[in-house]
């Protein structure tokens, strides 16, 4: 594992993780979780195309992407409605382990099909179970927020 | 029997919904292949999503108070900027490792965080300090990450 794959990886991390903090603050201040992720999408938006202008990394694209490429955010913001009506629902606890269990069901599909631009990379049994104890810790996580509110 | 026929299309929805994290990674995988940028990249997937969710806000009509935003501190409003080193770490990892492995590390860094967060009480979060149960969390997040990375080989199994 690189230095810049280390790197990338505790700055997902503690982006997400604190990112849902900070989510939550925003939208107990604003009165609406999306909202608050409106802003958040602003926010990062501005904040990543200005380091983009000032010519931090790459080079400026000569054409335009394909269509297809430019859908992340529409699946991002699809991510963050649906996951607040499943919260809702059937409480913060369960919903994260469902929403986990989906991650990494769609991350082994997509790479094991090699949709979307992967390269295709069969799942391995190692694999498979790394995925299952990951559920467990995210479960196990999810069990005792729910028995320190209760 | 009716509460669990009851939840079951919203765990299967919640399930549909984390598939969409991964499809999320893939395309900005390949949007920043095409423009060789990750800050372009990370800051398209944003802009795109913030249009997006304008447009459903304006037609919902969904109301919001300003009013209290503006005595909150103000590093509530900074959500974005930790929020955008989610999105470049994972079109970086992506880039390297595939979607698959790109996931299960994004999981993984983020249940530690969450836990290392929870134990400090930070960003206001409640204070849940570790545990039996959260350091049995922790141990099976890095034995996932040993397993991802060294296979069962180191474990002789195989």
């Amino acid at each position: 594992m690189s230095l810049v794959a280390l790197l990338a990886t505790i700055g997902a991390g503690i982006g997400l993780s604190a990112g849902l903090a900070f989510n939550l603050r925003l939208a107990a201040v604003l009165g609406s979780p999306l909202v608050a992720t409106l802003v958040t999408f602003w926010v990062g938006a501005g904040l990543l195309l200005s380091l983009w202008a000032l010519g931090l990394d790459g080079t400026r694209p000569t054409a335009w992407p394909l269509p297809w490429t430019l859908l992340g955010g529409v699946l991002g913001v699809t991510y963050v409605t649906l996951s607040l009506i499943v919260g809702a629902r059937l409480g913060a606890g369960a919903s994260t382990v469902a929403v986990t269990l989906g991650q990494v069901l769609g991350a082994a599909v997509i790479t094991g099909l090699g949709w979307l631009g992967q390269t295709a990379q069969p799942p391995t049994l190692s694999a498979l179970l790394s995925a299952g104890l990951l559920l467990g810790a995210v479960a196990l996580l999810a069990a005792d927020r729910n028995r320190g509110r209760g | 029997m009716t509460q669990v026929s009851k939840r079951a299309p919203f765990l299967l929805l919640a399930v549909a919904a984390g598939t969409l994290l991964p499809m999320q990674f893939a395309v900005n995988s390949a949007l920043a292949g095409e423009l060789q940028s990750v800050t372009l990249t990370a800051g398209i997937s944003y802009l795109v999503g913030a249009v997006v969710l304008g447009g459903v806000l304006a037609v919902l009509r969904v109301r919001f108070n300003w009013a209290p935003a503006r005595t909150a501190p103000r590093w509530v409003w900074l959500g974005g900027v930790v929020g955008s080193a989610y999105v470049v770490g994972s079109v970086v990892l992506t880039r390297l490792l595939g979607a698959a492995l790109a996931t299960t590390f994004v999981i993984a860094a983020q249940v530690l965080t969450a836990l290392a967060l929870d134990h400090f009480g930070a960003l206001g979060l409640p204070r849940r300090r570790m545990n039996r149960t959260r350091t049995l969390a922790a141990l099976l997040v890095l034995a996932a990450l040993g397993l991802r990375l060294w296979g069962l080989r180191l474990w002789g199994l195989r």
